[in-house]
């Protein structure tokens, strides 16, 4: 497997969305401890971006691409 | 909390669980995929219906993280030890010398197809006993759909207190149960006794399987020592420590069916020349190599080196005490919805002890066992980075999911939506719900693939109502537990990693609508009792 193959799997995807949300997780400790509820939205936003990264891949990206290799 | 409770807060309460339900069962949706959307419908529920602000959602999204964190360590650290264990092809080595070691075949079938999957269960869990012993099953000649179908019964019983109590442990944490207080004992004694009662029945049906009656007359004696070893030994131990109570009475009998072996009633070559689940044509596949020198007792060692770390931390108190004097966790402040719904500060939340934790002695075997299994040449060049590969690859798709799953269940709980559904059902159903506690664990685990995810998700909901309704709670999450350890016989991601390994991809069907025959019945067995325990 070269280098950069894994991450163009699924689980490598996976695993950038897992890495994502562990920053996630720091940023909203971060602002939870400094009471800033902009770092607390941000890290919201990216564990949602995180998380639907494999449906929005699988249903989405995925589906259009087999379309039109049609 | 002036939440109010009406039809509609109800059943938006529910959306996000009824939507996971619709995703999985009816569109074949994957739990990774699944757990984003009722991820989403949470969130927007949340904040639109139960005036959850910012900083409640973030909180219980971190307080979820950190949870499903500290569970997947596990999963990773127990994938790691099958990876190394399969890269050195040790579970070649194991089939063979059980082969050797027991000459009647119905207890050859119930070793391979339920104890050494108990054994497997006690240590990794997820999927592991069931990608395992499929090739196992078929290598000594049962058909590729029983040999599916065996492993999945065989492996069930240990999904709440196995891979080291991980699923008990969720189920403690979300309900916040204090490890050793009088609820704490109580709820794992009845779960214990629920899944002894299924352990029972699964041994049975496996003889049942094999030869009818004439193979239950044969096999009774063995399924009843072994199930007073399994269940019984469980329900001791989780008196005394829960993370060892399945782990210790299965490795017991992985050495009792070896002796069982050599006892009068099973030590003379016996076999049903017409069972049913039979077909001794392939009793080897073709290009399989055993690797060279390698011997049974060699083949379980980082199992041997697992079973001797985890004893001497858990039971030695000095050392117990002294690893576990290191711990952390993150401090949160207190959060309150517009509704008043309000999430005490914690100045430490659910504390992690990384060095009494079981992933600690999953990692330290694995690369016990790597070392070990590389200085005797069985793991070739490139090996260890194809079995970090491999492990991590195998946890990722799991991981999104309950990472998803945990911080839905925090947010339903943190915004009040827990509570709102417990009080509509409390309302409605009354007494009546207690005998459908079991189903709502087993569906938990065929939604989620996992025993612990079924408890993260249902654990707060099942002992809410229970609360509600003024009966013993205990009993009512052991039914939840057991019931979602039933669940993991009929959980398609499990059914699927059975018949991959079977090489008999796209009979998943087959193998469910065999498997329902056994667990409905007895999920049904174990509501009703609860209902004429705690209602009547």
């Amino acid at each position: 497997m070269k280098k950069n193959d894994f991450f163009r799997t699924k689980e490598g995807g996976l695993t950038i969305a897992f890495l994502a949300i562990m920053v996630a997780f720091v940023t909203i400790i971060v602002g939870l401890n400094h009471a800033n509820k902009v770092l607390c939205f941000s890290g919201l936003v990216i564990i949602i971006a995180a998380m639907l990264y494999s449906p929005c891949k699988k249903y989405i990206y995925d589906c259009r691409k087999y379309d039109k290799s049609k | 909390m002036n939440i109010p409770v009406n039809l509609f807060t109800w059943a938006m309460a529910f959306l996000p669980i009824i939507a996971l339900i619709i995703l999985m069962i009816k569109f074949h949706w994957g739990a990774t995929e699944a757990a984003a959307v009722g991820l989403m419908i949470t969130v927007v529920t949340g904040v639109f219906l139960f005036k959850a602000g910012v900083t409640v959602i973030a909180a219980e999204s971190a307080k979820g993280i950190w949870n499903a964190l500290i569970i997947l360590i596990i999963v990773w650290t127990a994938i790691l030890l099958y990876q190394v264990g399969d890269e050195a092809k040790a579970f070649l080595v194991i089939r063979d010398g059980m082969r050797k070691l027991l000459p009647n075949e119905l207890l050859l079938v119930f070793a391979m197809g339920w104890v050494i999957e108990s054994f497997l269960q006690g240590i990794t869990g997820f999927g592991v006993p069931v990608a395992v012993g499929a090739p196992l099953l078929i290598g000594i000649g049962v058909q590729p759909i029983w040999a599916v179908i065996i492993p999945l019964l065989g492996q069930a019983w240990g999904n709440t207190f196995g891979t080291l109590g991980v699923a008990w442990d969720s189920l403690a944490m979300s309900v916040n149960l204090e490890a050793g207080s009088k609820e704490y004992l109580l709820t794992a004694f009845w779960t214990a006794v629920f899944i002894w009662f299924w352990n029972v029945v699964g041994g049975v049906v496996v003889c049942w399987f094999y030869g009818k009656g004439r193979a239950v007359k044969k096999g009774l004696a063995a399924v009843m020592l072994i199930s007073l070893i399994q269940g019984g030994g469980q329900l001791l131990l989780t008196q005394v420590n829960t993370t060892i109570s399945c782990f210790v009475p299965s490795c017991i009998s992985l050495i009792v069916i070896l002796l069982l072996g050599k006892t009068r009633m099973y030590k003379e070559e016996w076999s049903l020349k017409d069972s049913p689940i039979m077909n001794r044509e392939f009793t080897k596949q073709e290009g399989e190599e055993l690797p060279q020198g390698m011997t049974l007792v060699q083949a379980f060692v980082p199992y041997f080196l697992l079973s001797a770390i985890t004893l001497i931390v858990l039971t030695i108190k000095p050392i117990h005490d002294l690893l576990g004097k290191f711990q952390f966790g993150f401090a949160f402040p207190e959060t309150v919805t517009g509704y008043g719904h309000v999430n005490k500060a914690s100045s430490s939340f659910s504390p992690l002890s990384p060095f009494t934790h079981a992933s600690f002695f999953l990692l330290v075997s694995s690369l016990a066992g790597l070392i070990y299994y590389k200085k005797n040449g069985w793991i070739k060049e490139g090996g260890t980075k194809r079995v970090f590969v491999k492990s991590v690859s195998m946890t990722m798709p799991s991981g999104i999911a309950v990472i998803g799953l945990v911080i839905m269940s925090k947010i339903m709980d943190g915004t009040g939506q827990t509570a709102v559904l417990a009080d509509g059902i409390a309302k409605v159903l009354g007494k009546a719900y207690i005998a459908l506690v079991p189903f709502v664990g087993l569906l938990g685990t065929f939604m989620t693939g996992s025993n612990m995810s079924s408890n993260i998700l249902f654990g707060g909901f099942q002992m809410t109502t229970a609360n509600l309704l003024h009966v013993n709670p205990a009993a009512v999450l052991g039914a939840q537990s057991a019931g979602g350890s039933i669940g993991s016989a009929v959980s398609p991601s499990k059914i699927i990693l059975g018949t991959t390994t079977a090489n008999i991809l796209g009979s998943e069907g087959e193998v469910l609508k065999r498997i329902l025959m056994v667990t409905v019945p007895v999920t049904i067995a174990i509501g009703v009792f609860l209902f004429f325990m705690l209602a009547i």
